[in-house]
């Protein structure tokens, strides 16, 4: 019996009034790892938005590590947060502060307030990252590819059971771009925690192959129910 | 480009968030001065009424020494005297011109102004009925040609109510006026701490935790707002004792004292409460909306 870290069904995602993606039916179990893609504007980042509740699930059911998405609200939106990993584009370190500033405040804005567990777990994160001499840079003052580890450092401070990752490899180069899908893959397999990572990046899926979910006008198409037009 | 955006954001930060702590301390003040004046409504009304209304006894210019004497014992025996003053021509011309009037002995060559008894009356007297007997009792005298009283203010003694309303309702204007600025003071900081914000909203942490630290500015800028106003609250009111020295008695230092505690605490709960609301408000709304 595999457990499912996500479950949607029958679900419609919207951006404001516009319908996004239509009847989505989908199970990703635990530690699976899942590719998201498709071509702009099809509504990847919309579908990660709704797993971690930044899209409010209007239509349909849907579960997330163990959280009711319909009835989730800005009371339990925290908590369901905190069992998942965000690695996005758009939500990057801060750049005012060391990269071990940057997940003790994490750390605390999620309820931590021992400090030797919580320096005992940025050494581990960092440890699994590959980075744990880095903690004192300023994310400036690192590559691409390392900050982008410790954007993964960060998603993995909660121990998180899933991780969302929107095109995590967008803004590196080919080789950089293997280390991290290494890490993530490594992360998945070591700790069984599920992965759906979005990515426009053909080179990195026929690399690494897994299952495939491609949104395609209005749809989720998933390589795990075979639909010879659709993979 | 940027950082000159940056910067003018901050200065602008800055001036609302001046502004926003000396709305509060108006606020407060004005409150102040309400509390003060309910404070010490009672002693105030009496105060007023024993001083500011009096009544005067016109004498006919025939009138003898011993009937105006007679006069005199009769008034002295009266329960609601509380003052009385006896005032002969010489003191009645002083009067006269020290109320700005001209000087008519060149033109009348004789003194007109007639001699009067002014009597104060003790407060619980002060009411349109008693007055209105007290003044026939007197006009009754043959040796008496008039007998005059603040009418008007005698039937409108609700005068510091009046002041109090008047004053609750700027403090309302003023109130408004700074919830819509702690409102923008809130935004701006919010704005200017999007990226910070947004990785706490990102990473899970509670509204609560978010809003701490502008909760906590908040304290702070309404204890600082609450200072101001009590000691300008304070000094005014050392300066009206030392204008009106009558003050001293009537105002109730305890009850002061309680009002001043009373003003921190609102200061705090004004800043507080409103700089919440709108940190909840803005955190319901995407941060990157905001501008
Ligand atoms: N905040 C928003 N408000 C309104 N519409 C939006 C918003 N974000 C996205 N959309 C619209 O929703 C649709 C899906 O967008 P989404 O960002 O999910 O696509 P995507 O597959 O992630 O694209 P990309 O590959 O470019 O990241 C698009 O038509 C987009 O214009
Ligand atoms: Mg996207």
């Amino acid at each position: 019996m595999s457990e499912a870290v996500i479950k949607l069904e029958n679900v419609n995602i919207y951006q404001g009034a516009n319908l996004v993606l239509r009847d989505v039916n989908l199970q990703v179990n635990k530690g699976e790892f899942v590719y998201l893609v498709g071509k702009t504007g099809t509504g990847k980042s919309s579908l990660l938005k709704t797993l971690y509740g930044d899209l409010p699930l209007k239509e349909g059911t849907g579960h997330v590590a163990g959280f009711d998405l319909k009835t989730v609200t800005w009371k339990t939106v925290p908590f369901l947060r905190r069992t998942l990993g965000v690695v996005f584009q758009d939500f990057q370190l801060l750049t005012d502060r060391n990269v071990h500033e940057n997940l003790k405040f994490v750390l605390k804005a999620t309820g931590w307030t021992d400090n030797n567990l919580m320096e005992a777990k940025i050494n581990d994160v960092l440890e699994k990252v590959g980075l744990k001499s880095k903690g004192f840079k300023r994310p400036f003052e690192m590559s691409g590819g390392e900050q982008q580890r410790i954007d993964i450092a960060r998603a993995l401070l909660n121990s998180p059971k899933l991780i969302l990752a929107d095109e995590p490899t967008g803004n590196l180069d080919p080789e950089t771009s293997d280390e991290i899908m290494q890490l993530l893959i490594s992360i998945s397999k070591d700790y069984d925690t599920t992965i759906v990572m979005a990515t426009h990046d053909y080179l990195v899926i026929n690399k690494y192959p897994a299952r495939i979910l491609r949104t395609e006008g209005g749809k989720i198409y998933d390589s795990a129910n075979y639909h010879p037009e659709s993979v | 480009m940027e950082q000159a955006g940056k910067s003018s954001t901050t200065k602008r930060g800055r001036t609302s968030y001046t502004m926003s702590i000396i709305g509060v301390s108006l606020v407060l003040m004005l409150l102040g001065a309400i509390g003060w004046l309910g404070i010490n409504y009672t002693s105030l009304l009496q105060y007023y009424k024993e001083n500011k209304i009096s009544v005067q006894v016109y004498l006919r210019e025939t009138t003898s020494e011993a009937d105006k004497d007679a006069l005199i014992n009769d008034l002295k025996t009266k329960p609601y005297v509380k003052k009385y003053s006896y005032i002969d021509k010489e003191t009645a011309k002083k009067i006269w011109s020290d109320l700005g009037n001209k000087d008519f002995m060149p033109v009348l060559d004789t003194n007109i102004l007639p001699r009067s008894v002014e009597f104060n009356l003790k407060s619980e007297y002060v009411d349109t009925d008693s007055l209105s007997k007290i003044s026939a009792y007197f006009s009754e005298n043959s040796i008496v040609t008039d007998v005059q009283y603040p009418k008007g203010l005698v039937g409108d003694l609700k005068l510091f109510r009046k002041i109090g309303l008047f004053l609750a309702g700027i403090a309302i204007f003023f109130l408004i006026a700074v919830i819509i600025l702690i409102d923008n003071t809130t935004k701006l900081a919010m704005f200017s701490n999007r990226f910070l914000i947004k990785t706490m909203q990102m990473v899970g942490a509670t509204r609560w935790f978010i809003a701490k630290p502008f909760d906590l500015r908040a304290i702070i800028n309404g204890t600082i707002s609450a200072v101001i106003a009590i000691i300008v609250g304070f000094l005014t009111l050392s300066w009206l004792k030392s204008v009106i020295p009558d003050l001293e008695a009537i105002s109730n230092s305890t009850l002061t004292i309680l009002l001043a505690v009373l003003l921190l605490i609102i200061g705090v709960a004004i800043s507080l409460v409103s700089t919440h609301r709108s940190v909840i408000k803005y955190l319901k709304m995407k941060l990157d909306d905001l501008y």
